[in-house]
């Protein structure tokens, strides 16, 4: 997190994240970004997907990126998926949670 | 009586209708601004911070600088701001927008959150760079560089730290 007071007296605060971020090296994929199935950040405000991380997914996309884009709001108990356009649908942190649990039962 | 309660009614479906949430009506807001400012300029800028509720767009004519905070449901403009408009050399937006995800430039790292810039150059598409602002108002940067003339427009438009003076940093 950073913090800057401006010439109005006002005060700026920004929080930022590096995905794909391991152990100090940038880009840690696993693979090609093609076999991404997902991606997730967390907004701690319950604020929507910013327009940064729209472009992030288009950006992915660019290298085969087909899967999720998820952000998890944990002031409310909710995930939204987006993406590079707009968030798609937002539901609820337990359903989202219940759909994890479905998906290892397969 | 009866017409009131349709008026009243009708006035309650059509805000139902016409609302947005605070982040669309913001991004539309902002949509809308940029296509009217092209028609004024060639290059638009538009910064953003995650989370703040606003947007501030700017773009240089005629030695001035007009700056516009747009917030979900209206847009305050700045007063005009004297400014010159810096030329730009010819590698250097390349160099700080092109290969967004595997760029590894000081003060301009991907990251998902934080501050952004976008430019909007008429005829080309859209390009975005997040911004380290801390890095950046803390590095002197080549003249005619991007970076420089980042610093300089956030200096003029009240957004760079009250204790960064752009003039200071390159005389001395």
């Amino acid at each position: 997190m950073q913090t800057q007071t401006l010439p109005d007296g006002s005060t700026e605060q920004r929080w930022s994240v590096k995905p794909f971020r391991i152990g100090g090296k940038n880009n840690q994929f696993g693979s090609s970004v093609s076999d991404i199935e997902f991606f997730w950040h967390i907004h701690p405000n319950g604020s929507t997907p910013s327009g940064g991380d729209r472009w992030w997914v288009g950006e992915l996309r660019k290298y085969g990126f087909t899967g999720n884009s998820i952000l998890i709001d944990v002031n409310n108990g909710r995930v939204t998926f987006f993406n590079e356009k707009s968030s798609l649908i937002n539901i609820k942190y337990d359903d989202f949670k219940r759909m994890g649990n479905q998906e290892q039962l397969k | 009586m009866k017409n009131k309660i349709l008026i009243i009614i009708f006035v309650f479906i059509s805000t139902l209708f016409l609302s947005c949430s605070s982040q669309l009506c913001l991004q539309k807001r902002t949509d809308r601004l940029i296509e009217k400012s092209q028609k004024e300029t060639d290059t638009v800028y538009l910064y953003s911070v995650a989370f703040n509720d606003f947007n501030l767009v700017w773009y240089h004519k005629n030695n001035f600088i007009h700056g516009f905070k747009v917030k979900p449901h209206n847009i305050e403009q700045y007063k005009l701001i004297e400014a010159k408009n810096i030329v730009l050399n010819n590698d250097s937006i390349n160099k700080y927008f092109d290969n967004f995800l595997f760029k590894n430039i000081q003060c301009f790292e991907s990251v998902l959150d934080g501050a952004w810039i976008k430019l909007y150059i008429k005829n080309k598409e859209p390009v975005l760079s997040n911004i380290d602002t801390e890095c950046l108002f803390n590095t002197k940067f080549r003249p005619n560089s991007f970076p420089y003339k980042l610093q300089y427009d956030l200096f003029k438009l009240g957004r760079s730290p009250i204790d960064f003076n752009f003039e200071k940093m390159y005389l001395e």
